[in-house]
């Protein structure tokens, strides 16, 4: 039943983004940019904004982990003293952690925006790794994790929203 | 839309919700090994009406966690079944952590909003492969 009723990508009603790319593909087939390589196969060039989309919001996920990482190996107060946890690490190694998971996310952010399904995919298991690991550093610095793990659950909807290029609109 | 092509990943119709259950499977079952580890990062909670053993509510993330992720993973396959159970597991989810939410109140809020989304997205055929 929900697949009869849900055809329409980027889920029209609750998708602040991908809202403006809903209504344009469908009905502007012609797109007066053409085929660039923004589009796979001369999609309107609306059909690109959710990947835009997704890849803008994950550089600044990776942007935020980035800076999240340089704090912790620098060490400071701004975390929290934890005491026994199963996740514990010191502060310097999950710095470390933030700061590798931040690079690898803007670098498949620049990816995505090149368009390739496989840097799609390899961005939702990067996005979902940056949840798990901001999950468990939450300990920490709460209120960071909790910001990165909702600009981390963007990014996947976003990726998934993303209209796909083999798609033929006709 | 696009009828007409044929789609190899026609069984991905539900990759969102799958991506989004297997995370939420993954973090109940890492928020329950802090809790059987009987961590400090849980604060000690006084008279409580659904008070119980920390170990005991982290068994309980622990077991739902794991079918929840065992889930995401059977929703690859498009079945029905497996989005019925998926509502029925993502909304037991979230009223467990409800219940639990004065020993790790942050966690509790962050998989309450992700349930939710499990769940909404169960509703809706996101994306490219929405059949």
């Amino acid at each position: 039943m929900a697949d009869s009723e849900g055809p329409t990508p980027a889920g029209g009603s609750a998708s602040p983004g991908g809202a403006p790319s809903s209504g344009g593909p469908s009905h502007s087939g012609e797109s007066p940019f053409g085929g660039g390589w923004w589009t796979g196969s001369g999609d309107s060039i609306w059909a690109s904004t959710g990947v835009n989309l997704a890849a803008v919001i994950m550089v600044i996920t990776g942007i935020a982990g980035i800076v999240e990482g340089i704090a912790g190996i620098a060490g400071g107060d701004v975390f929290a003293k934890v005491g026994k946890y199963a996740f514990k690490l010191d502060v310097t190694a999950w710095g470390w952690i933030h700061l590798i998971i931040g690079i690898l996310l803007l670098l498949a952010g620049i990816a995505v925006y090149g368009g390739a399904r496989w840097a799609r995919m390899l961005a939702v298991v990067l996005t979902g790794l940056s949840i798990v690991a901001n999950f468990l550093a939450l300990p920490y610095q709460p209120l960071w994790s909790i910001v990165a793990i909702g600009l981390g659950v963007f990014v996947i909807w976003a990726l998934f929203s993303v209209p796909d290029r083999q798609e033929s609109r006709s | 839309m696009a009828q007409h092509s044929p789609r190899p990943a026609a069984a991905l119709g539900t990759g969102l919700a799958s991506a989004l259950m297997i995370l939420t499977g993954v973090l109940g079952i890492t928020q329950g090994i802090a809790a059987i580890a009987n961590d400090d990062v849980y604060s000690v909670v006084g008279k409580y009406a659904f008070k119980l053993d920390v170990s005991t509510w982290g068994w309980i993330h622990l077991a739902v966690g794991a079918l929840v992720l065992l889930t995401g993973f059977a929703l690859f396959t498009g079945s029905i079944l497996a989005r019925a159970i998926g509502v029925l597991l993502a909304g037991a989810v979230l009223i467990v952590n409800f219940l639990d939410l004065p020993y790790e109140p942050y966690w509790s809020v962050i998989m309450i909003a992700l349930n939710l989304f499990v769940i909404w997205s169960l509703f809706h055929d996101v994306g490219p492969d929405a059949a």
